[in-house]
């Protein structure tokens, strides 16, 4: 399910200039909405299922709370979260970063300078697959773990791969003299 | 074997580990960390000695020869080499293990010497990566390897990172060859002893003895507590008698007091004089032991640190390796002004002692080490946070002590009210809720207004503390933080050591104005994170701090880096940096 970058990528200058633009915020493919949609039914479904089952089991006189109340917040997080989400994401390829910009209840804004990277993964579930998405997982040495950047579609996940490798390659070049290690 | 090992590569003339080596023959019995023998033996010893019958004795025998045949396949199966890039490491009995790891990746070389190490002239030599595993431990080589494999390293770490290196020409005592500079220390830092006792009775160390007393009685059990209370009180009373010779009384058969006029309060506080000063012998002997002859020296480009009596520990970093520089006072510390500096390179943590902590400096010159290890003629001006800041501390605080205080005095009704009744969990919840929707409960809301009365003064007195302490400043080649309410930090982390730069904002910040911003630093020192920032700066900063760190600090930050800032004199016994002693180059 994983396909992880080699370095030795040859990017398709025909190809990729469509898909990333840089400068420019971007927002994730449409299709995501339905990811996550999909996603949020079956964690939501199967807590509901076992709720439901264990309220209708010692058949209390107030089992319909939480079967009714859960009924109402996985319709929300279905129906609602997963468009403010796809909102509320926009990513940009930057100068000398990549802009990630996301959150409803906790906004972040998160810039991984090119010079930084370490390893870029490209990963496709088995819903992402369904839909034609992949995810694209930048690695810096920063101790708090990799930035993740979510509904690419397939095709343009290799091109922004490429075009991120590039600018990685570009920017160590440009340090390079002085600092061999960007750790 | 070597047929297994990596082809070597051409040997250079100066490097004296291109052929492939096996560690000292010492690493059979000293090659495994004596806790885990004791772990390992413990077991089969204990059924040993409990059964006693000849065949458990043959049985812990047949466990100690397969562990030393085990060890001693181990030892014959462990190469490493060094061919001036690369350390190459290969070992393992079933299953081979090559590793790489390329001197420019090196973050951190160590060599330990526990006292075992020392008696038979042998070290251990740790070499840290900013990975999490890609770690080497060569346990245990004859000393003057290790120390010839550090310097090889070093020598070969400056040649391929530092080749480049202007300042090299300018150093007065060095003819332009960086090679040669490695190897030769140039006072940095010395902690005196007093110095370190006082970090040792001011530290956390000295809960380290009462948390082991209160330990050993939780385990002991009450009952035996008791017990050994009475025991104490015994002899305690017996040698009060044998001092003052006043009361000729016998001790009574039922371990009460011996000594007319002596009384349990009177016992308490002996035994607690007695426990403190226990308590701050132990935690001086410890930090002795631990931290005792503490220098800082500089070799060339690199930090080389030593410390401990009974154990040396000698660790070298590379000085543009660090990733972030920490200055703590404890509220004691505070008071006395001093403070603690703790430095991080990239380089794998395990267990406490990985990064280096400067026991105690005295508090401007913390921030000249500060300074001096970042490269800096100063660090940022701190400016405060928006008043929203403070808002937001003293809700914090109020949210934790006022729920705290909240439970507390309900427990505390729901307890002394009779009617509470606990024969079942339904009946007590039952009693409770009657209790609670009791017309006469107007007490507990009166209790729950005046703890949370309490818990707003403190909250807002904590909070006031906590955000005259806050506050934050940057420039091109550092950024750095102070934080803390009782006890106070400030980081500082190097602009060209930052590896990404993230904003967050959660519902209520957003309502007050604020962003929490936080620099991502490698390894295991964390982040630095300057909470509640004004949006639009928070915004500013990770614009500026992005560039800075996709350029490498920038062009002025790496350029002149190697230059002779390193080499700043202080006229201060414990601060001698650089080689001449005179009072004129104070860098100012």
């Amino acid at each position: 399910m994983t396909v992880t970058s080699g370095p030795h990528h040859e990017p398709d200058p025909g190809h990729w200039q469509s898909a990333v633009r840089p400068g420019e915020p971007q927002t994730l493919a449409p299709t995501i909405v339905a990811l996550w949609r999909l996603q949020a039914a079956l964690s939501w479904g199967i807590t509901w299922l076992v709720t439901a089952t264990g309220a209708m089991i010692i058949s209390a006189s107030w089992r319909w709370i939480p079967i009714g109340g859960m009924a109402v917040g996985a319709a929300v997080w279905i129906v609602v979260v997963p468009r403010m989400r796809h909102r509320r994401w926009t990513w940009q390829v930057d100068i000398d970063a990549l802009e990630l910009r996301y959150g409803i209840v906790v906004e972040r804004r998160i810039a991984v300078p090119y010079f930084r990277i370490q390893q870029i993964d490209v990963t496709r579930g088995p819903l992402e697959r369904l839909l034609d998405l992949a995810s694209i997982e930048v690695t810096t040495a920063s101790a708090s773990g990799a930035s993740r950047l979510p509904g690419i579609r397939a095709s343009d996940a290799v091109s922004l791969r490429a075009e991120l490798i590039d600018r990685a390659r570009a920017a160590t070049a440009e340090v390079e003299g002085d600092s061999r290690d960007a750790v | 074997m070597p047929s297994d090992l990596p082809p070597a590569p051409v040997p250079r003339p100066d490097v004296p580990f291109a052929a492939p080596r096996a560690l000292h023959p010492a690493t059979i019995v000293v090659g495994v960390p004596l806790l885990q023998i004791i772990q390992a033996l413990l077991v089969p010893t204990a059924a040993a000695l409990t059964a006693g019958s000849p065949l458990t004795f043959a049985l812990l025998g047949m466990v100690i020869t397969v562990g030393l045949v085990a060890r001693t396949l181990a030892w014959h199966r462990f190469r490493y080499a060094f061919d001036g890039e690369v350390v190459s490491v290969s070992r393992g009995v079933i299953s081979r293990q090559h590793r790489h790891v390329d001197i420019a990746r090196i973050q951190q070389v160590e060599i330990d010497r526990p006292i075992i190490h020392r008696l038979l002239g042998v070290s251990t030599v740790r070499i840290d990566t900013a990975g999490s595993a890609a770690d080497v431990e060569l346990r245990v080589t004859a000393h003057r390897d290790a120390i010839a494999l550090r310097d090889a390293i070093r020598r070969n770490q400056q040649r391929v990172l530092g080749g480049d290196i202007p300042a090299a020409t300018t150093k007065p005592n060095d003819p332009g060859d960086r090679v040669a500079s490695a190897g030769k220390l140039e006072p940095v830092l010395e902690v005196p002893i007093r110095h370190v006792v006082l970090a040792a009775i001011t530290g956390r160390q000295l809960l380290v003895l009462p948390a082991v007393i209160g330990a050993a009685f939780q385990f002991i059990g009450g009952r035996f507590a008791d017990q050994v209370g009475d025991r104490i009180a015994v002899v305690i009373g017996w040698t009060l008698r044998s001092l003052s010779v006043t009361s000729p009384s016998p001790t009574p058969p039922d371990g009460s007091w011996p000594l007319p006029g002596t009384n349990g309060a009177f016992a308490a506080v002996i035994v607690g004089s007695v426990v403190l000063a226990a308590t701050v012998v132990s935690a001086a002997v410890v930090g002795v032991v631990r931290d005792g002859g503490f220098t800082l020296a500089r070799d060339g480009d690199d930090l080389v640190v030593r410390r401990g009596w009974g154990s040396t520990r000698t660790s070298t970093i590379p000085l543009q390796r660090i990733q972030l520089v920490r200055i703590a006072r404890n509220p004691v510390r505070r008071w006395l002004g001093f403070s603690a500096v703790r430095m991080h390179s990239a380089g794998r943590a395990v267990g406490a002692d990985r990064r280096i902590i400067v026991p105690l400096l005295r508090n401007d010159r913390a921030v000249q080490l500060a300074t001096w290890l970042l490269n800096v003629d100063a660090l940022p001006k701190l400016e405060r946070h928006p008043r929203a800041a403070r808002r937001r501390r003293t809700w914090r605080w109020m949210r934790r002590l006022g729920l705290i205080t909240v439970v507390a005095a309900v427990v505390r009704w729901v307890v002394t009210s009779d009617v509470v009744e606990t024969s079942s969990p339904a009946q007590f919840v039952r009693s409770v809720t009657t209790v609670l929707a009791n017309p006469g409960v107007e007490g507990l809301a009166w209790m729950i207004a005046g703890s949370l009365l309490i818990a707003a003064l403190l909250a807002m007195a904590l909070a006031a503390a906590e955000y005259r302490h806050l506050a934050h400043g940057l420039d091109d080649a550092v950024v750095a933080c102070r934080r803390g309410t009782v006890g106070v930090a400030t980081l500082v982390a190097p602009a060209r050591r930052i590896q990404q730069v993230s904003v967050v904002a959660n519902w209520w910040q957003r309502r007050l104005g604020l962003t929490s911003l936080t620099a991502h630093t490698a390894g295991a020192g964390g982040d630095l994170v300057i909470p509640d920032l004004d949006r639009d700066l928070a915004d500013q900063h990770l614009q500026r701090l992005a560039r800075l760190a996709a350029t490498a600090g920038g062009a002025s930050g790496r350029s002149d880096f190697h230059q002779d800032r390193h080499r700043t004199v202080v006229d201060e016994p414990d601060l001698h940096v650089g080689s001449e002693p005179s009072r004129g180059d104070v860098d100012t």
